[in-house]
């Protein structure tokens, strides 16, 4: 029996607890900054085709992967309204999210997710140069 | 069925079909130190995904390295791409993908920061005094020699604005032939201003399918569209 590979150390990090307030903090940087990581999806849109992956590295980060996006939907969901001024938590409301151009809402909130996501578990975190 | 949903984002993820990607537009020469720190801080943990790995991929569902891959990628076709992004990415020995509105390689020097600020493509104070702000032909060509070129439209176009015959030949197809024609290589993505995603039954859809490109690029997913 081989035991799985562990997934990359980003994907290792436990999440953002105020995933709101990461958000937040995500958006003022990206305003200021280029070199926006992004995990993205893979998709096989060929008539007939289906990406069926086979490899134990992605299986493993995969399956992270998943755990974490579905802890900072849930938490974007869950956030109030920007500006309300509410505390955390408690019953989820709907949140307006990011105007991002051709995107409904729907999609939208998914790169809403994506963007805070990707900021926590894949963006570069240098040292400060010599 | 859209794959601009969370669920289909979940189930990609969770199926392992997804890519780590990272991406620039404008490269200053003031950034030049923050774009190297942080290129070299995803290569010591990536590898870099060149078209064939995705290829591989896509007909065996094996990534066939030891490490996660990612994809650099340069949008907007500026001149210190030429003279920052490709340098510091050779320096470290990265393969990036670069995505030029091919118009804006074509428009006279003086008239560029026209051209930009009615295309959406960003320009910054600090720029002011360049003598041009986007790269030639002959920079694309010199950059195709390590890096990937793929396809962004002619003149920074979303897909809605893509609606005629004469839309897809002004900017799909010809930008696609023109690229072909200097670098010797089909590009192999393509990528709308604004990041739609493929839909196959728009004409912006079919014009990227008879443009011959293999991989529509969007916000959320990298899709496989031919073969």
């Amino acid at each position: 029996m081989t035991s799985r590979p562990d997934p990359a150390a980003e994907l290792g990090a436990p999440p953002a607890g105020d995933v709101a307030a990461a958000a937040a903090e995500c958006k003022a940087r990206i305003l200021e900054r280029e070199g926006i990581a992004m995990f993205v999806a893979l998709h096989d849109a060929r008539p007939g085709h289906e990406l069926r992956v086979r490899d134990p590295l992605a299986e493993a980060e995969g399956a992270r992967l998943a755990e974490l996006f579905d802890h900072y939907e849930r938490g974007l969901a869950a956030a109030p309204p920007e500006g309300s001024g509410e505390p955390q938590g408690g019953a989820p409301v709907d949140r307006e999210p990011e105007p991002h151009g051709w995107l409904p809402p729907e999609a939208a909130a998914l790169i809403d997710v994506l963007v805070v996501l990707s900021d926590q578990h894949l963006r570069a975190r240098p040292g400060p140069p010599p | 069925m859209s794959i601009v949903t969370r669920r289909s984002q979940h189930q990609a993820f969770a199926a392992g079909a997804f890519l780590r990607v990272v991406n620039w537009h404008n490269t200053l020469e003031s950034e030049r130190r923050t774009l190297r720190a942080e290129l070299a801080w995803y290569a010591e943990r990536h590898d870099p995904v060149l078209p064939g790995d995705l290829d591989r991929l896509f007909e065996t569902g094996q990534w066939g390295r030891s490490r996660p891959g990612f994809i650099p990628a340069f949008y907007d076709g500026y001149r210190n791409h030429v003279t920052v992004a490709a340098p510091v990415c050779d320096e470290l020995g990265i393969t990036a993908w670069f995505f030029p509105p091919t118009a804006f390689l074509s428009v006279p020097p003086d008239q560029q920061r026209e051209y930009a600020e009615g295309h959406d493509i960003g320009l910054l104070a600090e720029e002011s005094g360049q003598p041009a702000f986007a790269m030639t032909w002959d920079d694309l060509a010199v950059i195709s020699r390590r890096h990937v070129v793929a396809a962004h439209t002619a003149n920074h176009v979303s897909d809605r604005q893509v609606t005629t015959a004469e839309d897809a030949e002004r900017e799909v197809l010809e930008p696609v032939r023109r690229i072909e024609q200097v670098t010797g290589t089909r590009p192999p993505a393509f990528a709308w201003c604004l990041g739609a995603p493929f839909h196959p039954s728009s004409a912006a859809g079919r014009a990227v399918l008879e443009a011959g490109i293999r991989y529509q690029v969007s916000n959320t997913a990298y899709q496989r569209i031919a073969d």
